[in-house]
């Protein structure tokens, strides 16, 4: 149903003549035809994206890391992606009616992106992580991390939540940090959500910054910090009875002697709350310890060659390929609508600039997979106006490509075959170095 | 003493009588984001459904869309710090980070969207009789007919208007124009749609 006030005061505008009900009619239909609703698991899995975010910015957006923190404006991140929370209330909901079905994990799968640098994360795990096997027990809630990898680019930890039986959980996001030496932070970069599994499990990956570990040591100290787990579940409190943790807390107990939990209605929607589980206040937030083989190789093509594009300018800092991902570091000042991309193995790549669009000038880094990738590297820059010449950066990366989806461990131990690099392109060559780390 | 469940729930709830961000303009809601992250909430509710229209008129699949939808969202929300918007300038901001996700979608595309997709081009709803839905779907096709013979400019200018339920001024902000020199273009392209729909 049209509603005829909106109409007439949306586009009163648009019609000279308010009697003209030839033009009325056109722009009825162009209102009707332009209409589209999103689809409900796209405000869910924004909901968990923003609290993801506002808990990482809460952590590190502190005095003196400010810096730190802008850099990383606009990176593409790996997002709960809103497909499997689609495919995961559909299958949850279809399998409520048909009893479970162990099957559930073949209907429901995150298609990541092929370059997304997760994509390689589970079989980076699999076949050279090593296995953890720590669990913490918050309210019912179970969380074990499964296995770890760790190199110079990333630490990579999966972990799963278990919930408690008889909840009808849809989605869980754990507020987590990790900790190396002396409770030093590893700055947290990409959550990668798996949907659960057919014991109602969520399998996750969260990869943290390793690029600041000073020297090469065998292996890595680090605490999995976790503040709290948030919970997606079917609750309609005054009808279903509440879990016991949310009994607990509703007897009045002191805060500081009980897990805190809080439940939020996410959309106005009673049936599905969000419950936030903490550990309780006096003990700080729960702490599981572990260690992690580190292996310290990558591939680096150090560049700082700059190109200017009319008013625009774009410095590359430097190239650093491991299996965990492949970063490019840019730095700069663009226009927001300036294409930047690069290319490799024939394979092309845009470049979110956005954030240097949006903050002026910042350092910034590109997160890919392409650790298999062998070939010259070609950045391309083209013109403002048309006819102008493209500009390239073009440059090897020294050593030979990771292969680390053969399932053997020793696939990813690549034998460095150092080669000096050259930049070539339009403009003057500034000094280049690349290394291979090992 | 135990207190009643439902209190315990009506303290935490998000939507609160006292606490109605719906009632906020945009610069009070930015305020509130910029303090606590958490609080983007409202914003991405108040523009979601005008967002994902308008990109669903420059994407293939209502699946693009979505991906994209959230992708410009969350650019927002990391380019919050930066919004240095006035009163009224939030919804051009935001929708030109939605342009500029589309353009780079089209890039990572690397072909052109036909028009075709128009939107959920006028599909009937559920309940209406045949005759109803017979005579909308052909409305539909004779408006898709009509807007394939716009420049993309043009269409542009109608999902900026139609879709994002942008105001003429909202747009100008936007595409960087003046408002009269928009409501110019807009009145004769609904004039030209106008006359091209009745033939």
């Amino acid at each position: 149903v049209i509603d005829d006030d909106r109409l007439e005061q949306q586009y009163a505008e648009l019609r000279a003549d308010p009697r003209d009900q030839r033009t009325r009619q056109v722009l009825d239909d162009l209102d009707r035809a332009y209409a589209a609703t999103p689809p409900a698991a796209l405000q869910d899995s924004l909901y968990v994206e923003v609290q993801k975010r506002a808990a990482e910015f809460e952590r590190v957006w502190r005095p003196g890391e400010q810096n730190a923190v802008r850099g990383r404006a606009a990176r593409p991140r790996l997002l709960w992606h809103w497909r499997s929370l689609t495919a995961c209330v559909a299958a949850i909901a279809l399998f409520a009616s048909l009893a479970r079905v162990p099957l559930m994990q073949h209907f429901i799968s995150r298609q990541p992106q092929a370059t997304d640098a997760g994509a390689a994360w589970p079989s980076l795990l699999a076949n050279t992580g090593s296995p953890i096997g720590v669990s913490i027990s918050l309210c019912g809630y179970v969380l074990t991390i499964d296995r770890a990898y760790a190199d110079a680019n990333d630490v990579l930890v999966a972990y799963r939540v278990t919930p408690p039986n008889g909840l009808g959980v849809h989605n869980v996001a754990v507020d987590l940090g990790l900790q190396g030496d002396r409770g030093r932070p590893l700055r947290g970069i990409s959550g990668y959500g798996m949907a659960p599994n057919s014991q109602g499990e969520f399998t996750m990956i969260e990869s943290f910054d390793a690029s600041g570990v000073k020297g090469t040591p065998t292996a890595l100290g680090l605490q999995l910090v976790v503040r709290s787990i948030e919970v997606f579940a079917d609750h309609n409190p005054p009808k279903s009875p509440a879990p016991p943790c949310l009994q607990d807390n509703s007897h009045g107990a002191a805060p500081d002697q009980l897990p805190s939990i809080t439940a939020e209605n996410a959309q106005g929607n009673e049936k599905q709350m969000i419950l936030r589980i903490k550990p309780p206040k006096l003990n700080g937030p729960a702490r599981l310890g572990f260690a992690v083989p580190y292996l310290p190789r990558s591939r680096v093509a150090t560049l700082h060659k700059v190109v200017h594009v009319g008013s625009s300018w774009l410095e590359i800092n430097s190239v650093v390929v491991t299996p965990a991902e492949t970063r490019v570091y840019l730095r700069g000042k663009v226009d927001e609508l300036y294409p930047t991309s690069f290319s490799v193995d024939g394979q092309s790549y845009g470049i979110d600039v956005q954030a240097l669009a949006d903050n002026g000038l910042t350092a910034d880094f590109y997160v890919f997979n392409l650790y298999n990738m062998q070939g010259e590297w070609s950045f391309s820059f083209p013109p403002r106006q048309p006819g102008g010449p493209t500009q390239y950066v073009r440059f090897p990366l020294p050593g030979p490509a990771y292969a680390c989806t053969s399932g053997q461990r020793e696939a990813c131990a690549q034998i460095p075959a150092v080669r000096t690099p050259t930049v070539t392109g339009i403009g003057t060559p500034t000094p280049v170095s690349t290394t291979n780390k090992s | 003493m135990a207190r009643p469940m439902p209190e315990l729930y009506a303290g935490t709830m998000h939507w609160r009588a006292e606490d109605d961000d719906r009632v906020l303009d945009d610069q009070a809601l930015v305020a509130r984001a910029l303090a606590h992250p958490a609080r983007f909430a409202p914003i991405y509710q108040r523009y979601l459904t005008r967002v994902y229209a308008y990109l669903r008129t420059r994407t293939r699949t209502e699946e693009d869309a979505a991906d994209i939808t959230q992708q410009v969202f969350l650019r927002a929300l990391d380019a919050l710090p930066s919004y240095r918007g006035k009163e009224g300038e939030f919804v051009a901001w935001l929708f030109r980070i939605a342009r500029n996700a589309a353009t780079d979608y089209h890039r990572r595309q690397r072909e052109t969207i036909t028009w075709d997709l128009l939107p959920e081009a006028l599909h009937p709803a559920m309940a209406e009789d045949m005759d109803a839905a017979i005579l909308r779907r052909e409305a539909a096709d004779r408006l898709r007919d009509v807007l394939r013979t716009l420049d993309p400019e043009q269409r542009e200018l109608l999902a900026l208007r139609f879709a994002a339920r942008l105001s003429s001024a909202e747009i100008a902000a936007l595409l960087g124009a003046r408002e009269g020199t928009i409501k110019k273009r807009l009145t004769r392209l609904i004039h030209r749609v106008r006359e091209q729909y009745r033939d």
